[in-house]
């Protein structure tokens, strides 16, 4: 009994010691850190719902650890990091030897950021599509669209944002879409898409068939790359109407129905697939 | 000696655990991995499985630590002392006599770690199965060497205990050697495990969708050897300062003078090994940060700026109780060398400069308490203070005043005898001062230079620091070789505040090893396996600093409550005759 009295006294100094270290931590900012929220941004988001909601993104993945928004700095804040503030301004027209306009500039330097790295800045920050931060495509576009916003005003939309500079990036963007099923064809059973666009050679049901030959021309015909043409044709199904099919029968609501991965999955798909195959 | 009954009682609970470790990993696992569906989690129990799972390798790990640890000084001291035989028995038989009572705790710490550990996998293959599965499926042959490595480690240490009575004389040749190959075996369970949990950090050898290219690259992963470096160094530190405590616990209970005085040699000597070990901790973590950050920019900004910034600060605070404990500890020493007067004076100095190093290394960066509030900015009233380069500075001369303090003791009750004493003595304290001003203004230019050369000027500040330290360690040989000594150390006659910082700082430790844990897997935020495995289930987010405080707290109360119990028993066997005091032991332990 003495022996444990004597190991007891010799210890409180201890448990005072570790109980200080207890009010300590709980005497600090406490914070309970949570997994970013899966956002779903819908397809046909405006410039300015994507900024709002990019300007949500920078902060909770962490980008302001490194990067500042200091009005009046510059380039050079007091960050690890570029200061943002008046970024657009800065880049309107990319940058020199590279991406030609701000969108591309902001996307690549998202995609790869070593890519066109700031004079006086490390090598520091990872592909915004990997780990930790790993964004979405629709959430790229949306801090694209929220960087713009910081000196200029927001233009980028999912359908006009770049793609990825390589497929394995690209690859990156497109996983985190949890519901894109495997296969694109299951895709457009789903969406009930064939019910009225077929897929054999030479059948016209009630829109234009899924034939890749059909798309390019047409694209042709409004002067836009097929990428852009059928992307805009899904999610506005207006902007391109032929006066050889029923008028506003296509759904417009495709835009808020299909995630980013998902119209760029449809999309690869019809461009590249011919009738029958 | 009562060594037939130990052997009982430790011995077999332990190989029936190793034998059930073995069956569940070996067994287990491929089972999981060719099982399928396999479901992602358990479904809610009682207690949420992450926490489960925390207390339970925070367990296993400061038990492995303890018995990884104790072998390797243990037999270091049992070697010195064997080396001493013929020469000076009496001495060898202290030393043997001190390695020996280190390793009292071994055999039913042992029986602890094993058990933790199963307990540890049982929880992680049933609340984790998807993720377990995908471990075992990439580290495959790992698995299935761990428990042999794990069974010869358990051979080797009970029969390393156990025959230390047995292999003496003629004989301690072969018990050195099972002692070589316990720690030999000891290394390669510890790496192995290290792979297994680095893996899940900075994951190697496999490709984007985590697919095993590699299993060399899958173990040697970027933070594999900075952590087994880390572990390796602070595991002696944990050891070291637990044999310190068990000593203090020892020589506050102890009936005779003698026992008194034995127990505090221990306690001296096991203070002094943790405290030189100490010297390279912040540089073996400074590695492993160093490699994180290289691996992935995101661990240093969530380390240092972000979610986990705030972590560093109480880290930095506990680091200091530990420094300025065991530097107080040691000072305390000096009270058992009559003359040491002088070398005392010099104790308050000594305290302001590591208080005054220790608040430029808790300065924040900033004082962002989430990453939502991360500016990117610099602390809004210490500025720079918080920055790499000024705490570079501050935690080298912290190391300095620490070793300078050192120095002093070796000379307490000393007096140089050798022609060039004078001349020596003052080219040694140039070298320090030359060596503090060199760290000093290194850092200096290292604030004002781009990072890629700041991070090179710091690893110049530990290459002086270690050259300056070799060189004026050697000098300070040559100084006393034949030193007259005015009077001999009087063991024993340590106050019994000494004892209390002993007892305190292995608290301190074994609290500040949870802490760690905690950071080192709370980096990985909401990732199982950094980057390819990502944590879906309800507990995927990170507590508050203050519930893990409390949870580390809870660990570290748990730990020591289970030491306590090996303590009684290993209390009950019999004790070995006591070995007389001489003045070697002085020596020696200086």
């Amino acid at each position: 009994m003495r022996a444990l009295t004597t190991y007891a006294g010799a210890t409180l100094p201890a448990l005072l010691v570790l109980g200080f270290f207890v009010w300590f931590a709980n005497w600090i900012p406490q914070t309970r850190w949570e997994p970013p929220k899966i956002r779903q941004i819908n397809a046909g988001a405006s410039p300015d719902e994507l900024a709002v909601l990019g300007q949500a993104i920078v902060r909770e993945r962490g980008c302001m650890a490194c990067h500042t928004i200091e009005p009046g700095a510059g380039i050079e804040g007091r960050g690890r990091g570029p200061n943002l503030d008046g970024l657009a301004a800065r880049r309107a027209n990319g940058v020199e030897g590279g991406a030609a306009s701000l969108v591309a500039y902001l996307t690549e330097s998202l995609y790869t950021p070593g890519a066109w790295l700031v004079e006086g800045y490390a090598n520091i920050m990872p592909s915004s599509i990997k780990a930790p931060a790993k964004l979405s495509r629709e959430e790229v576009a949306a801090v694209v669209a929220y960087l713009e916003s910081l000196g200029g005003t927001p233009s980028v939309t999912l359908a006009t944002l770049p793609a990825p500079p390589d497929a394995s990036a690209a690859a990156a963007a497109a996983a985190p879409a949890e519901a894109v099923p495997a296969e694109p064809g299951a895709m457009l059973e789903a969406f009930d898409c064939l019910g009225c666009h077929s897929q054999e050679p030479g059948e016209v049901l009630v829109g234009p068939p899924f034939e890749a030959a059909i798309l390019r021309a047409a694209a042709q015909a409004q002067g836009i790359d097929p990428v852009t043409y059928v992307m805009r044709s899904i999610v506005d199904p207006r902007a391109f109407e032929s006066a050889d099919f029923p008028a506003e029968t296509m759904p417009d609501d495709y835009g808020a129905r299909l995630n980013a991965a998902q119209l760029f999955a449809i999309t690869d798909y019809l461009i590249t697939r011919e009738g029958g195959q | 000696m009562g060594h037939t009954t130990e052997k009982d009682r430790g011995g077999k609970p332990a190989v029936v655990v190793v034998a059930l470790v073995a069956l569940l990993i070996t067994a287990t696992g491929p089972a999981l991995a060719q099982t399928a569906p396999i479901r992602d989690y358990a479904e809610p129990a009682l207690i949420d499985s992450r926490l489960a799972v925390w207390i339970a390798a925070q367990l296993h790990l400061d038990f492995a630590a303890f018995v990884l640890a104790v072998p390797m000084f243990a037999l270091a001291i049992e070697v010195f002392g064997w080396s001493r035989a013929r020469r000076d028995p009496a001495a060898a038989a202290r030393y043997d006599w001190m390695a020996h009572e280190m390793a009292r705790l071994l055999p039913a710490a042992y029986s602890l770690t094993a058990i933790s550990g199963a307990f540890l996998g049982m929880l992680l293959f049933s609340a984790y199965p998807r993720l377990m599965a995908y471990i075992t499926e990439t580290f495959g042959p790992t698995f299935a060497i761990y428990p042999l490595f794990f069974v010869a480690e358990t051979i080797c240490l009970y029969f390393w205990y156990y025959a230390w009575n047995r292999l003496q004389g003629d004989r301690k040749w072969a018990h050195i050697a099972l002692g070589f190959l316990l720690n030999v075996f000891g290394t390669i369970v510890m790496f192995i495990a290290n792979a297994w949990a680095t893996f899940m950090m900075t994951p190697g050898g496999v490709d984007e969708a985590g697919a095993l290219v590699s299993l060399y690259d899958a173990v040697w992963n970027p933070g594999w050897m900075p952590l087994n470096v880390h572990r390796l160094i602070a595991n002696i530190t944990f050891g070291a300062l637990l044999c310190a405590a068990y000593a203090a616990y020892r020589f506050l209970s102890a009936q005779t003078a003698a026992e008194r005085a034995l127990y505090d040699w221990m306690g001296y000597t096991g203070n002094l090994i943790a405290l030189f070990t100490m010297l390279f901790l912040p540089f073996a973590g400074y590695y492993f940060g160093f490699e994180l950050f290289a691996y992935s920019a995101t661990y240093g900004v969530t380390l240092m700026g972000g979610v986990l910034s705030w972590l560093f600060i109480i880290q930095a605070i506990v680091i200091a109780i530990l420094f300025i404990g065991a530097a107080y500890y040691a000072w305390l020493g000096l009270l058992r060398i009559p003359g040491s007067e002088p070398q005392r004076r010099l104790v308050p100095v000594f305290n302001v400069a590591l208080i005054a190093g220790f608040m430029v290394w808790a300065t924040p960066h900033s004082m962002a308490a989430s990453i939502e509030e991360s500016t990117g900015q610099f602390h809004p009233l210490l500025g720079a203070l918080g920055l790499m380069a000024p705490k570079m500075i501050a935690v080298t001369l912290i190391l300095v005043v620490l070793y300078v303090g050192y120095l002093l003791y070796r000379r307490a009750g000393k007096v140089p005898v050798v022609p060039w004493a004078k001349s020596g003595t003052q080219i040694e304290w140039g070298l320090i001062a030359l060596m503090a001003v060199a760290i000093f203004g290194l850092g200096i230019y290292g604030y004002f230079a781009p990072a890629d050369v700041r991070i090179r000027t710091s690893i110049w500040q530990i290459l002086v620091l270690i050259g300056g330290i070799t060189i004026t360690f050697v000098l300070d040989l040559l100084l006393l070789r034949g030193a007259e000594t005015r009077a001999s150390v009087r063991w024993g006659s340590m106050p019994r505040r000494g004892q209390y910082i002993l007892i305190l700082l292995a608290f301190v430790i074994v609290w500040l090893m949870g802490l760690m844990g905690y950071a080192r897997s709370g980096a990985r935020l909401n990732w199982h396996v950094f980057g390819l495995v990502q944590d879906t289930s309800a507990g995927a987010g990170l507590p508050t600093l203050g519930e893990a405080a409390i949870v580390v707290t809870a660990i570290t109360l748990i730990f020591f409550a289970l030491l306590g119990i090996a303590f009684a028993i290993s209390a009950l066997a019999g004790r070995d005759t006591l070995p007389e005091f001489g003045d070697e032991a002085r020596e020696a332990a200086a």
